[in-house]
This record gives structure tokens, sequence and C-alpha cells, in this order.
């Protein structure tokens, strides 16, 4: 288990470096000069010069990209161009709002899919089953875009039961979080869906139903919990997606997260919020990964032993 | 173990729940971004410049005509073409309680002008040679050489001495609003200042909220969250906005001045002819009335709106007339080469930014030059991109604006040939010596009659060279609740009236912050 965990870690450290040694560099190639952007065009070409020494934009991009792997490695993320703080410190803010939503509309999405992929198993080709595959087409093909504001109007405007946007208390979050885990609770619903029905047929179902077990029993400990490898890798995959991909659901909801925070600092050539956004992002996908392996190792012992 | 998980998302919910309550009646306000700083010092951002006069004072400020007009200042003189001179209002105070003194306008101008500090304004202040405290109400500034735009460089908001800069927290001001709370990327809340000099606003409290999403303002609005929104209210919501009971809309016209660009390098470009055919092609009244909808005014100018004292409006005017186009393309040496076939005398490349309204009006004046033989390729590009290029001088014909222009000393900086990229934004590289002098020698001229002359020959050869093709001035357009009274808009967007306005108890209940 402990050389398991220690292997994982050590996989950790190169896909965050390669993570944000490309997006270090493609940020440097695409046009657009973040003093330029944060002086104005009216600014006196001396003061554009010394800013950018003081930023160190003036030094070649190898040189560059050294001194922010040394920075990183003593856990400086730089100062934002935009707001002229600490990069720690903006990004700080808006993990909350991001980490608050992110894991709501993953509760929203795991209590709609599951439960539906269960009915939608257990009767399998009737009309639970097809109103359940609506579900899905439905939810997967719906962006967000227009998903938020339909919410919106129907459940803000003409119900009154939510604010339309901001981040004001728990009411607030209702919209956005079925707005983000919609799509998700599709997904997960058509697998619940299709790995249970795989495990209906097996033995051991069998075998329990003949020790008399009751029958949801039968299918919550014995066919489920088998079923839920697969979903949990989705799972898995799909927190990373929520806490970085929010993006057009905070943009939607007024949210301030890190979805938004990561638009504007692109826009603005902010480069030190954007890899300190991108540092997160990833080292998150990589965590949750890690915590996704962790997990199989419960829903399935012999996956630990293998470890 | 499980339960614990699973309750963790409801203890966030519940983390994130409390926020305190604003007492008395306010108003509730849509912005479309976050503001990076509210230091004036370093604030550069339209955004903040135009809550800026909420919350402090400055020597002088920009009327509803964008004319200055004296803030702190009480009177000011120029005893000479190089120093200026400037009394000060007694009894004005900051919001921590001390008295504002020439000693902190002098403290505010030496760290905007301290190279440590950063401040994108610095360069405003390059011909000051020293600033000197007269007496305690008492302010004098003498410059190296005669800058007639100086007055223009003195409207930021004077910060008490020694305040550190505030990219956070602010420094305090004497405006009739302080800082209440502020949470970047969220909201702005003001609240009133009982002591204001001017007398107490009417409002208890403002609160800016940024709402990025245009369907999620409008939306706000129509539920009664919002109550103000300025200039963010695209022309194709207009109608949707009318339908709402209980929204005012108010329309006046603005300064901001959109216009096509041209590479003057390229050579197809460089004929004067090719830029005046683009010039007579296009239908601009068309394009305000149908795409706008009616929420711009024509541009018969150069730059400066009619407001500005400078204007020249007898210049050479492009009406639509696209005969006239193709004569001079013909003249120009490039033949259609099949009449009103699909073939064009060349092709050009047009960037703009991926907002929808640009690209929708790209698209119209692709047309438009269709019709004359001209092809062109719409190409749009992210704004930091297409920002870039353009600074870059990597174009054939952009399409941008100009905002909140004021000073007439702006075409020395747009059309000087020591104003290429990245000493000005002489983007297109128009070179011309005789346009050169006059630019020189308005910034010398100290007589504003003579100065006015200058302008005017400037604005005279610019429109005849077509080195802008001017499309219209975009209307301030502002949707406001009922009920609140007074609300009036400057042509820069500033929000400064919001300390006049009023909003009577009986006429609508009132809103208390959540």
């Amino acid at each position: 288990m402990r050389s398991f965990f220690l292997r994982r870690l050590a996989v950790l450290i190169p896909t965050v470096l390669g993570a944000i040694t490309l997006v270090f560099f493609f940020l440097h190639m695409i046009p657009g000069d973040p003093v330029e952007v944060m002086l104005g065009e009216t600014a006196q070409q001396a003061d554009k010069e010394r800013l950018r020494e003081e930023l160190g934009l003036n030094l070649p991009l190898h040189v560059q990209y050294g001194n922010f792997l040394i920075k990183i490695a003593q856990g400086d993320l730089g100062e934002s161009y935009f707001y002229r703080r600490p990069v720690a410190h903006v990004i700080a803010e808006r993990i909350p709002a991001t980490m608050e939503l992110a894991l709501v509309a993953f509760v929203v999405a795991g209590l709609i899919a599951i439960p539906l992929g269960i009915i939608a198993a257990l009767r399998e080709g009737t009309t639970v089953d097809n109103l359940s595959v609506l579900f899905s087409l439905v939810g997967v093909s719906m962006p967000n875009f227009w998903l938020g504001p339909l919410l919106i109007i129907l459940f803000s405007l003409k119900l009154g039961w939510f604010p339309v946007s901001g981040r004001t208390g728990v009411a607030s979050l209702v919209l956005p979080a079925v707005t983000l885990g919609i799509g998700l609770a599709a997904l997960l619903s058509r697998m619940t869906r299709a790995s249970l029905l795989e495990r209906l047929g097996e033995d051991y179902l069998t075998v329990a139903r003949a020790k008399g077990l009751p029958e949801w029993k039968v299918i919550l400990k014995h066919a489920l919990r088998n079923a839920l490898i697969p979903i949990i890798t989705v799972m898995g995959l799909q927190i990373g997606v929520l806490l970085s991909g929010a993006i057009i659901t905070e943009n939607v909801f007024a949210w301030p997260g890190i979805g938004t925070l990561l638009i504007n600092a692109i826009e603005a050539r902010d480069y030190p919020v954007v890899q300190g956004c991108v540092l997160l992002i990833s080292l998150s996908y990589v965590v949750v990964n890690l915590i996704t392996d962790l997990v199989y190792g419960w829903a399935d012992p012999r996956i630990r032993l293998r470890g | 173990m499980r339960r614990v998980i699973l309750l963790l998302p409801l203890l966030f919910v519940l983390a994130c729940g409390a926020r305190e309550n604003l007492p008395g009646i306010g108003i509730r306000v849509g912005i479309e971004g976050s503001i990076a700083t509210l230091d004036p010092r370093l604030a550069v951002e339209a955004r903040a410049m135009q809550i800026a006069p909420l919350l402090y004072n400055a020597l002088l400020q920009m009327d509803e005509k964008g004319r200055l007009t004296p803030d702190l200042a009480q009177s000011w003189s120029q005893p000479d073409a190089t120093t200026y001179l400037f009394r000060l209002r007694q009894g004005v105070y900051f919001h921590d309680g001390r008295e504002v003194t020439a000693d902190d306008v002098r403290a505010t101008y030496t760290f905007i002008m301290d190279p440590h500090h950063g401040s994108p304004r610095r360069g405003s202040y390059a011909a000051v040679s020293r600033i000197e405290v007269v007496d305690r109400y008492t302010v004098r500034f003498v410059l190296k050489t005669i800058y007639v735009s100086f007055p223009y460089a003195l409207t930021v908001g004077i910060c008490p001495q020694g305040s550190p800069a505030g990219l956070k927290t602010p420094p305090v001001g004497s405006g009739p609003f302080r800082l209440e709370r502020w949470r970047p990327g969220e909201e702005l809340v003001l609240a009133a200042n009982p002591r204001y000099h001017g007398g107490r606003p009417g409002l208890d409290w403002i609160q800016f909220r940024v709402l990025v999403n245009t369907t999620t303002r409008l939306l706000e609005m129509k539920k009664g969250e919002v109550d103000l929104l300025q200039n963010c209210v695209p022309a194709y919501a207009v109608k949707f906005m009318h339908r709402i009971p209980g929204i005012r809309i108010l329309q006046a016209p603005g300064i901001t001045y959109q216009y096509l660009g041209y590479n003057l390098t390229d050579p197809i470009l460089r004929h004067k002819e090719v830029r005046q055919a683009i010039s007579y092609a296009i239908d601009r009244e068309a394009i305000i009335s149908h795409t706008l909808k009616g929420l711009a005014v024509k541009a018969d100018g150069m730059i400066l709106s009619p407001f500005n004292w400078a204007y020249e409006g007898d210049i050479q005017k492009y009406a639509y007339e696209p005969e006239r186009a193709k004569e001079l393309l013909n003249a120009a040496g490039f033949p259609d080469p099949d009449g009103d076939g699909l073939r064009v005398r060349f092709s050009l490349s047009y960037k703009t930014s991926t907002d929808m309204e640009a690209l929708e009006i790209a698209q119209i004046i692709k047309g438009y030059l269709q019709a004359v033989g001209i092809g062109l390729e719409v190409r749009s590009f992210e704004w930091g991109t297409f920002f870039g290029d353009i600074t870059k001088g990597n174009f054939q014909v952009y399409s941008l604006r100009w905002v909140g222009v004021v000073d007439p000393d702006i075409f020395y900086y747009l059309f000087h040939s020591s104003s290429v990229p990245p000493d000005g934004a002489n983007r297109g590289r128009y070179l011309n010596v005789a346009l050169d002098r006059l630019l020189e020698l308005s910034r010398r001229t100290i007589d504003q009659t003579r100065r006015r002359e200058l302008y005017s020959r400037i604005q005279k050869i610019l429109a005849a060279d077509a080195v802008y093709t001017s499309l219209w001035y975009r209307d301030n357009l502002v949707v406001i609740r009922e009920g609140f009274r007074k609300f009036r808009i400057y042509t820069g967007g500033e929000y400064t009236s919001l300390q006049h306005i009023a909003r009577e108890a009986s006429d609508v209940p009132a809103v208390v912050l959540p």
C-alpha cells in the first residue's frame, strides 16, 4: 500500500511539471503583451521598459522559465500583474467558491445519477428506462451557457425560489450546482445503468439471494458495489473537470471562483495568475486521481493487493 | 467516516452563507467586469476611474459634458505659461477625519511620479519640474516646458499623505462615499459619508456587482436585483428592457468614437483614394438604425466629439456614395475585373475582437465593400491577441474605438510621426511632416483661440487623408429602475451623479442589501 502510494506520488511531479511547462511556453508564444495591458497604451516607453525589467520579461525565455521553476520550487507563485498582489492570495480567495460549487455539483450529480441508473437497470427496456435515456441525452447535449439561463428564468424569475446570480448563501448555490451537476449526472446515470446490468446476471447474486438476503440488499450491497469501480473512475476524473471546468457556469452565475479568475487572467495576459491556476488545476486532477485509486481499494480489495 | 465525507459539502455551504446587512436605502449597480485596483494613483482602467469620483475628490473633475471643473480646487490660476497655482477648499475631510491640505495634494502626485511605485499614470507628469506647498491650502505646480494639456492630468483623486500603495485596501478618500467592503471579482459596496463637504448623499449605500455575463445582467435587472446598468446593455436587448415594467431607459449622445484604422505602409492602403473609397462605400446610417438600433450618432468628425471645444465639423465628409467609391478605386489603379461580377479588385484582411456586435458589424461592412469590388476577409481574435497585433502594426484594416477622449492633444499621440508604437498610438504609421509641425505647435500654444485654429487644421488634414474612417459615436445608454431621481449621464460614464440621486421611500419599497 505504501509503495503504491509513493509510486503514485512520484508520477504526480512530472505530470504537474509537464502541465505548467506547456502552459508557460504557450502563454509566452501567443501575441499580446502584459506590460501593454498593465500600463495602457499611453504609458511612456521608458516606463514600459522599466516594468518589463522589473517583471523579468526582458530576459530570454529559457531564463524566465528557469526562474519560474526555481520560484515554484520555493513555493512562490509570483505576483499578479493585474492585481499586483501575490498570486497565492489572489487564488486562495477564489478557491472556497470553486470548491463549494464543485462539491455540491458533484453531490447533486451523484444523487440524481445513481438512483436513476439503478432504476433504469432494474427496469431495463421499460418507459422508466427510456426516460432515463432521454434525460441523459438532453443532459449531455445541453450546454451550460444555455441551461443556466433557462434554470434562472424558471426558478428565479418565474418561481422566485432562488437568486439569479452571485454568491450570497445556500440558496444562491442551488442553480449553479444543478447546472454544473446535470451534465455529470447524465453521464453517470448511463454508466451506472450499464455497469449494473453487467453484474445483474452474475452467479454471486444468485448465491446472495439463495442466502435469503432481501432484494434491495442484493442490489445495493453486492451488485452495486461491484458495479461502482468504473463509476468511481469516471467520477474521479470528473471532479477534476468540475474543479477546473466550471468556467462557463461561474460566468453565467457571476460565481467568484477559479474559472472566472482564469479567464480574466488570460485576457489580461496575467501570466503568473494563469500559471498559478493551471498548477492548481493540474494538481487537483492528479490528487483526485490518487484519491480515486485509493477509493478503488475500498470498493475492490484486490486492487490494493496488486498495488 | 462515510457520513462525515457526505457532510463536508454541507459545511462548505454553511460557511459561505452569512453576510452582513446594510441599513437604509441604496442602489445596486451592475458592472461588466472586475476592478484591479481602486487606488486612484495607480488605477487606469475605465471602470475604476468611473467609480473614483464617488470615493475621492480631485483638484479638478470632469463634468457631464467632459469639461474640466473645479472639485477640491476653490480657484486656480496660471501666473505664467509653466506655473499652475491651486487654492484648495477649506474644511474638506478625509473619511478618517484628517483635513485635506496642500501636503496631501503634493504627496499624491509625488507618489505617482516616483518610479518605484510603478504607476501607469506616471507618463502624464513627465513635464512636471516640482510641486510646491505654498501654504496649508495652496499648491503650485511648476513645469519644465509648456504643456497646455496639463490640467487634464489633475483629475486624480487625492489621498492622505503617507498612504501606502493600496492595491487590496485603497487609501481613504474625501468623496461623498467611503469604501464599505470590496470582494474583487464579486462586489464593491460604498457607504455614504455623512460629513461630506458637499452635503450628505441621498443614498445610504451603493453596491456595484460584477456581472460579466450579459444574459445574467439582463435577468438580474428583470428580476429586480439590480437597479442600474450603464453602457452594458447591448443594442439588441434594449427592446427586451423596454418591456420590463418599472424601468426607465435613458439615452444621451456619447463621446466613444468608433472607427476603421488602416495600415498606411500597406501597398494597397497607402493610396489615399482607396481609404476614401472605403469611407464612401459604407452606409453608416443604415448600420446605426438597423444593427445599433439607433443607439449611436454618425461621426462626421475626427475622434473628438461635437461636445469638445476643439471639435471641427467643417471637414471633408464621406456620405454613402458607392459610385464615387468605384470611381476613386478606378482612379487609384484598381479597376474592377468583371463589373458587378464576383471577382474583386483586391482583398483586404479586417481584424476585430470576438465581441458579437463587432463581428456583426464587420460582416455588414464586408457586404458594403463587396458591392464596390473590394474583398474583405474578417478575422476575429481574442482581445489580447487582437490588440497585440494592432500595436505591432500587424494588420491591414481594423476596427476599434476611442473611449473618453476629452483632450485634443490626443492627435499628437495618434498621428505624430514620433508616435509610432511603442512610443504612441500611430498604429497605421501615418507620416506627414506638415501635420507634425501643426501638432508640435498646438502643444506649445497657450492662446485658446489660436489652438482651436490649429486643431481645426489638423482635423481637416486627417479627414481629407482618410487616415481613419469615422463610423459613429456610441450613445450612453442607462437602464434604471423607476424611483431613483436625478441620475444624470456623464459622457465619460462616470457615476458621479449617484451622490445626488434620491430615492424616496414612497417610490418603491426600500431594498435591504443581502
